[in-house]
């Protein structure tokens, strides 16, 4: 058993080193598959033999599978399994990886253990939950039990529907969920939390179903949000704006699950971290194309990449169940800074805007910088849940307790907006007086270097290869941020009590400047018009040379044109082409080009070798 | 003491007599109680659940779980010509049993969700409606099989907390939406709002023996009343009207009989028809409610769901009360059922 560990992290150290396995964009597409089957192997490895074989009292449903998958069961999978299913619990989080379980026992378990666990398909009833991940795992799951036990009678399930119409559902509701990301846009888009409770369900599929089109379906999916995730991640941590992050996460991008530990399995750019939902993908058989490695690795060339997504289905107090969001991030070699237009396009946990900078090894940074307004309200919460509006505040603090508090992190607000061009961003906030937590709060992290504040006005700071300068546009204060994972860590938390408010951040790489003085006084020098009354109001020019204009309320301006939202794409950016509506997603690197096309489910790769497209990618 | 009586009543009375003995129970001459109930103190979806779904109440006072743990059961239907035949308002759409509840199906697909309130027509054979987070679903075929029917309410103004069939006209049916009261008078084809504009409302009640008065809770806009069939509603005492009133009842025995709860109101008692108002319920353990009913088998008694502290019965029309269990719960409905 020591042995295997052993191997286990001598393999993690071979192939799992971020900071050592940089991206080879002269890698060979036999050498990234080789790569990553031996990532995907020592993960495997690693939950098979995590627990001791005389250990049974520890161990959940993912170390059954790897154990299964490598049939090196033993005694300890009859005896675990048996103890786990005593208490089924967890709702849709239970079903995906009893699915796991279920098709990677190919003859371990004994018939009594079988019997039991098809009886469970009956006797538990999951919740089916209120938001997209929970539905993907629910039907996915329920699909691939359906298919499994086929042409049993509704009094077996605790659907009390047939083997048939269970599937029948699930498939209906799984080919309408993949028809609306398709066309207007993931609603829980760009989550660092919960990308890996899509990636699951999507591996599962792609494994298991019997179904060839639902077979090539998930492989399509798979290969869609993974691509929509590396446009968007630099060296493996999501940059920019999110739907769902955690309070936890948001300052410490690389202990996002769905982020990091993803990008260490199929791209290899990041530390190792085993999850779940990884394994699910490392033994559902999945190889990212090679174009998905180049697109998540190659940061040579600075980017703009846009992406209009959807909110969550709105319930109430919305003229639209969902409105659009549109997504603006750039991605270069020393940063990430992205954003959306603002707004409550979340429940609880959106992050409207961030900076994420690269650092050399991210496992203990806190490498990000971003702003908002702390609101919370139960017109937020009664817009997406269908709880009394008297009570949910109550019930949602239960879980995100963070969610009512004036020092929070995550959370959009009716009373931002924002505005960016490349590696420049205004956010504007519009308080009405009487409004809970009447402040902005924007995290300063401790691994800033160089913090000062300028007389001009400006506040001046370098994160990593980052030059960065904040302009608040009303007074404030510093606070102490304290730092939820070490109580040694501080960081600073800027605090401006004032109803009409905002912040104009500049970043810059710091090659481009002789020294930090010399960024400070290249900012200084740009042309910056600010006022608060009546409503926010910015005028500013960047360090590449735009006009940006935003004043709170209006469409904003580049260069004296109102920004195009009605003509905002699906996916537009050098790696990934989509237009609204299409159903179709074209992945581009250089000469390389991988169309998914959801109306024919057919997937188009080819190349084109024109001198432009080499040069366009850097590729030579 | 109150305070602790609860705790110990919800741990001691829960699932003590088997399922298919509740079930037995449905051929009794008295009407039924049921609760829809989660166990919610600490919950979150995905964690551990200690108990949710429905409940039975047994003549000796002891509660009996029905059917699936579902955390969301909102509400509960019956055909009062079947009364074995039952659906439940629940999270995973609208679920229907015809054994009193031994066996149960969810009986819409995945478009029906967050299913609010579930009314059976009893004048109209085979319609069901059900009012949900995304609008209004009905059926015509007793559940098996359900269309959207929101014609008449406009798009984003259509989440339906409450729905009530007119227990005396054939599909004639009031929803109570985030956007007002709503009246179909063909079988949920077409809807008219009839009132509360821009208010969102939480729950109709029809009196049984007057059926041209129906009650109306509201959010943070208290209480409303009609005595023309849901055709005109005025408000009620103006000292509630900035309160959230989630409950409403009349007396199935006493037209004149009403009662209301919700958010710090404890139990506001009328006994003249709704002209005039009191406050109760201060012996409770909270001033917050969820549901309130009068019980079909007992004049005049009230009970009271509170907010996780359990459910109470009053003879006394709220003077003083005693804890029936369910303490640490969220109780989303108490409903009777009438034999046949």
């Amino acid at each position: 058993m020591m042995a295997r560990l052993l191997l286990s992290v001598l393999l993690l150290l071979v192939f799992g080193a971020g900071s050592a396995v940089q991206a080879r964009q002269s890698a060979t597409p036999g050498d990234l598959a080789r790569a990553y089957e031996a990532r995907r192997d020592s993960l495997i490895e690693y939950f098979a033999t995590r627990i001791p074989d005389d250990d049974p009292s520890r161990g959940g449903y993912f170390d059954l599978a790897a154990r299964l998958y490598r049939g090196a069961c033993g005694t300890w999978c009859t005896r675990r399994m048996d103890s786990l299913m005593a208490h089924p619990r967890g709702d849709m989080f239970w079903m995906y990886p009893f699915v796991t379980v279920m098709y990677n026992d190919r003859g371990t378990f004994p018939e009594s253990t079988r019997r039991k666990m098809r009886e469970l398909w009956r006797s538990y009833t999951p919740y089916r939950g209120d938001t997209e991940n929970h539905w993907a795992l629910y039907y996915t799951s329920l699909y691939l039990a359906a298919q499994r036990y086929p042409g049993e009678p509704d009094t077996t399930w605790f659907t009390g529907k047939s083997s048939q119409e269970n599937m029948e559902e699930a498939r209906s509701y799984l080919i309408s969920w993949m028809d609306l990301t398709t066309s207007i846009g993931q609603g829980e888009y760009d989550s660092p939390h919960y990308l890996r409770v899509y990636l699951a369900p999507m591996a599962l599929l792609y494994a298991y179903a019997q179904d060839p089109a639902m077979r090539r379906r998930a492989r399509m999916m798979l290969d869609y949000l993974l691509a929509d995730f590396a446009a968007e991640s630099l060296e493996g941590l999501p940059g920019g704006a999110h739907s769902r992050i955690y309070e936890r996460e948001v300052i410490r991008p690389f202990k996002a699950p769905g982020g990091a530990p993803t990008s260490w399995l199929l791209f290899g750019n990041v530390p190792f971290q085993p999850t779940g939902e990884t394994l699910i993908l490392a033994l559902s058989g999945y190889v990212p194309p090679a174009i998905l490695h180049f697109i998540a690795t190659d940061r040579r060339k600075p980017y703009v990449h846009r992406e209009r997504k959807r909110t969550r289905h709105r319930i109430r107090y919305s003229r639209v169940r969902n409105a659009p969001v549109y997504k603006y991030t750039y991605v270069r070699p020393e940063y990430v800074l992205g954003s959306t237009q603002g707004g409550l396009l979340q429940p609880i946990q959106q992050q409207t805007w961030s900076l994420v900078w690269r650092v050399d090894d991210p496992r203990e940074a806190r490498n990000t910088l971003f702003s908002l307004h702390p609101y919370s309200s139960p017109v937020e919460l009664g817009m997406y849940f269908a709880e009394l509006q008297e009570f949910i505040t109550e019930i949602v603090v239960r879980s995100k307790k963070a969610y009512d508090s004036p020092d929070k992190l995550t959370g959009g607000s009716p009373y931002e907006q924002v505005f960016q061009h490349e590696d420049a961003l205004i956010a504007l906030y519009d308080i009405p007086p009487g409004t809970r937590f009447p402040h902005v709060n924007a995290f300063f992290s401790g691994d800033l270097r160089d913090l000062k504040e300028d007389r001009s006005g400006w506040i001046f700071a370098r994160g990593g290869d980052a030059l960065i300068a904040v302009y608040p546009l009303a007074p404030f204060r510093w606070e102490e941020q304290a730092d939820v994972w070490d109580a040694h860590r501080k960081h600073r938390r800027l605090v401006s009590p004032h109803l009409k408010n905002g912040l104009v951040v500049q970043v810059a790489p710091a090659w481009a400047y002789a020294s930090m003085d010399a960024f400070r006084e290249a900012v200084r020098a740009l042309p910056l018009t600010v006022r608060t009354e009546p409503r926010p109001s910015v005028r500013f020019t960047t360090l590449r040379g735009a006009t940006m204009t935003l004043t709170y309320g209006q469409t904003p301006r580049l260069d004296g044109e109102p920004v195009d939202y009605d003509g905002w794409p699906l996916f537009d950016g050098p790696f990934l082409r989509a237009e609204q509506g299409s159903r179709r997603l074209e992945l581009r690197y250089g000469p390389m080009h991988r169309l998914l096309d959801f109306n024919t489910l057919t997937i188009r790769e080819w190349v084109d070798d024109s001198t432009e497209n080499r040069q366009a990618s850097g590729m030579q | 003491m109150m305070r602790a009586l609860p705790v110990i009543f919800g741990l001691v009375f829960f699932f003590a007599v088997s399922p298919e003995r509740a079930a037995a129970q449905s051929t009794a001459a008295d009407p039924v109680l049921y609760a829809g109930y989660i166990l919610s103190k600490g919950y979150v979806v995905g964690g551990a659940l200690a108990g949710s779904g429905l409940l039975r109440r047994m003549p000796d006072g002891q509660w009996v779980h029905l059917g699936p743990d579902n955390p969301r059961v909102n509400a509960l239907s019956y055909d009062p010509a079947r009364p074995e035949t039952l659906f439940v308002a629940a999270g995973n759409g609208v679920l229907r049993s015809f054994d009193g509840g031994r066996n149960w199906r969810i009986a819409t697909d995945w478009r029906v969700t967050e299913v609010q309130d579930v009314s059976v027509d009893a004048q109209a054979d085979g319609f069901v409606y059900a009012g949900t987070a995304y609008g209004i679903w009905r059926s015509e075929d007793a559940g098996a099989s359900w269309h959207e029917a929101g014609n008449g309410i406009p798009e984003g103004k259509t989440y339906t907390e409450t729905i009530e069939a007119d227990r005396t006209t054939a599909y004639r049916v009031l929803a109570g939406t985030e956007d007002g009261i709503y009246v179909s008078t063909d079988g949920a084809h077409l809807w008219l709002r009839v009132g509360l504009p821009g208010i969102e409302v939480l729950d109709l009640q029809q009196s049984r023996s007057k059926p041209e008065v129906w009650l109306a809770g509201t959010y943070r806009h208290g209480l409303y009343r009609s005595t023309d069939g849901g055709r005109t509603w005025q408000p009620g005492p103006a000292e509630w009207a900035g309160h959230s009133i989630h409950g409403v009842a009349i007396d199935p025995h006493d037209g004149r009989r009403m009662a209301a709860v919700g958010w710090d109101t404890g139990v506001l008692v009328s006994t003249d028809g709704g002209h005039t108002w009191s406050r109760r319920g201060r012996t409770l353990p909270t001033d917050d409610f969820y549901e309130v009913a009068f019980d079909a088998a007992t004049p005049g008694r009230i009970l009271a769901a509170t907010l996780e502290e359990g459910l109470f019965a009053s003879d006394d029309l709220g003077r003083s009360w005693t804890p029936l269990g369910l303490a640490g719960s969220l109780i989303f409905d108490i409903a009777f059922v009438y034999p046949r």
